[in-house]
């Protein structure tokens, strides 16, 4: 699949955003005291701010990305059945969502019943939208290499990631620490690191469909003679993107380093020192940027085989 | 109803005139225009519902060309229309036939995503999805003659290999067809239940080249030919 920039943006953002209004929301269900009014509010509103603020950019840029964009208003009303529709849905829901959070955490106790089931909504739909983003890939029968319920779990487990590690950043920022957080990081390092693992073994394994069954054709052989075109139509361009085995390995390995392990590193080695958590943070950012650039240039549409490729 | 094509593998020769008065028609169609990008330039490209591909079966001299023409399948489950964020697409339940309304679409290529036959265009000019709509705009004109009442490619093929019916009716031309020729759709594992069906090319004897003997005047001659040519 040709990997559009807006759309690799727009899921990466909108998974940080998410996942750093989980972890506020988390923050405010997990107090019982009360007392984090005093020393966690301005890094609970910053959060959920930059939070929504993320999540915005990601929607700007996914409507950068439709041709036809004075329609995108349409795009809630087919709920019922559509993946994207309703990833639509959950994001609008989110702006109230946030704006109500902000307001129970400036105007109530924390540990108030109102603050608590406003935080409990925040988490759940944050996790619905991020869940409904990678089921927007993941309901295409289509494209091997996404349907598979891997494609969700990767998409929730790293949005949760990449927001734990920027508000673990922002709690540092105002010089808390958060022991739990890190536990939780340090987990979702290796969650996301064993589910990324198991899907690149799932796409691995070769494929059932070929120019063959596609085709219907029940000769020994097929191949294809000509496509028909002089120049590439808009199928070749949305779906014809090949990639080397070599780079694409390559770029594998620098996802990963980038997304897992120097993250990793950082917060083993210094866990309470603000630049380190920011190169973690950073480098997460750009090894997700790799990690979402191969998920469209590795995955393959069924059409290719109608033009003698794989799928 | 059901209604669908039945394209005649065995009899395509591989024209593209179907693709063409596709165009033609649409262009000015209820989904029209059907833009082109440098139509006279070095890489034209545009949007056509209808593409015609060529394969070769078998090894020589058992080999076989196979034109391949494919279109909206109009499928029983199309995928297409249910990850339609917009509710742009749609299938009719009436006689089945899958449609975009243009004035709905928002241009996010999901639908053609969805699509394994690649039935979806994105025009670039109008920003919003086309397809093959089986001439929804001329099989109901009452003002034609009923015998044009076809979809334009139908009407067109030179060869007779595509057909036109309702698949509903057992006792259709498509129907009988489908059944004689065993039609099948294309890859059926992935459970779109396409409408279309693609009749099977028949496999002819192979044309075998002998030497024919021949009598003493040709002998000598081909002797003298071969003499002379050394
Ligand atoms: S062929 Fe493609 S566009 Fe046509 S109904 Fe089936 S899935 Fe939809
Ligand atoms: S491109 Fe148009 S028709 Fe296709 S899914 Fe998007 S809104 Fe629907």
């Amino acid at each position: 699949m040709h990997p559009a920039f807006s759309i690799i943006f727009f899921t990466i953002t909108s998974g940080l955003g998410y996942g750093l209004l989980f972890f506020s929301g988390l923050y405010v269900v997990l107090d019982r005291t009360g007392d984090i009014t005093e020393s966690l509010f301005s890094p609970l509103v910053v959060s959920s701010i930059i939070g929504l603020t993320l999540v915005a950019l990601g929607i700007l840029s996914s409507i950068l990305h439709l041709a036809n964009p004075k329609n995108a208003w349409r795009a809630f009303l087919r709920f019922r059945s559509s993946w994207l529709s309703r990833e639509g849905v959950f994001a609008l829901l989110t702006f109230p969502v946030v704006f109500a959070f902000i307001y129970t955490i400036i105007a109530t106790e924390t540990n108030s019943v109102t603050s608590k089931t406003t935080a409990i909504i925040l988490m759940i739909i944050s996790l619905l939208t991020v869940y409904s983003t990678g089921m927007i890939y993941a309901c295409l029968k289509t494209i091997r290499a996404w349907n598979s319920p891997l494609v969700p779990t990767n998409y929730v487990l790293l949005g949760l990631l990449s927001g734990a590690l920027t508000m673990f950043a922002i709690l540092n920022y105002y010089n808390q620490q958060s022991e739990l957080l890190l536990t939780l990081i340090m987990e979702l390092l290796c969650l996301a690191f064993i589910t990324k693992a198991i899907y690149y073994y799932f796409i691995g394994k070769p494929s059932e469909l070929s120019i063959k069954t596609a085709t219907g054709l029940s000769s020994r052989k097929v191949r294809l003679l000509h496509t028909g075109e002089s120049s590439k139509n808009f199928l070749m361009r949305e779906f014809g993107f090949d990639i080397s085995v070599k780079k694409m390995l390559l770029l594998r390995f620098c996802s990963i380093l980038l997304m897992v392990v120097m993250p990793t590193l950082c917060l083993i080695t210094q866990p309470a020192s603000f630049h380190f958590i920011l190169i973690a943070v950073i480098c997460n950012f750009f090894g997700l940027l790799l990690e979402r650039w191969l998920f469209f240039a590795e995955a393959k549409h069924v059409v290719n085989l109608y033009y003698g490729r794989e799928a | 109803m059901r209604l669908g094509l039945v394209i005649d593998l065995d009899t395509c020769v591989g024209c593209h005139a179907c693709a063409i008065s596709c165009k033609e028609w649409n262009t000015s169609g209820t989904t029209g225009s059907l833009s082109d990008q440098n139509p006279y330039e070095k890489d034209p490209t545009g949007v056509f519902f209808n593409r015609v591909r060529s394969y070769e079966i078998g090894d020589y001299p058992h080999n076989k060309t196979v034109n391949f023409p494919m279109s909206c399948m109009q499928c029983e489950d199309a995928a297409c229309v249910t990850v339609c964020p917009t509710g742009a697409s749609y299938k009719r339940k009436s006689d089945g036939i899958v449609l975009i309304d243009q004035d709905k679409c928002m241009g996010c290529n999901l639908c053609a995503w969805a699509c394994p036959y690649g039935s979806r265009e994105l025009d670039r000019e109008s920003g919003t999805m086309k397809k093959c709509t089986l001439c929804v705009d001329r099989i109901y004109d009452e003002s034609l003659p009923e015998i044009d009442r076809q979809p334009s490619c139908v009407m067109t093929c030179p060869s007779s290999a595509r057909h036109f019916g309702d698949f509903d009716d057992p006792n259709s031309n498509v129907s009988k067809l489908t059944r004689e020729r065993n039609g099948d759709g294309l890859m059926n594992e992935l459970g779109y239940n396409p409408t279309n069906q693609y009749l099977p090319p028949r496999l002819a004897n192979n044309i075998t080249i002998e030497k024919k003997k021949k009598n003493i005047v040709g002998q000598v001659k081909d002797w003298a030919n071969e003499l002379i040519s050394r």
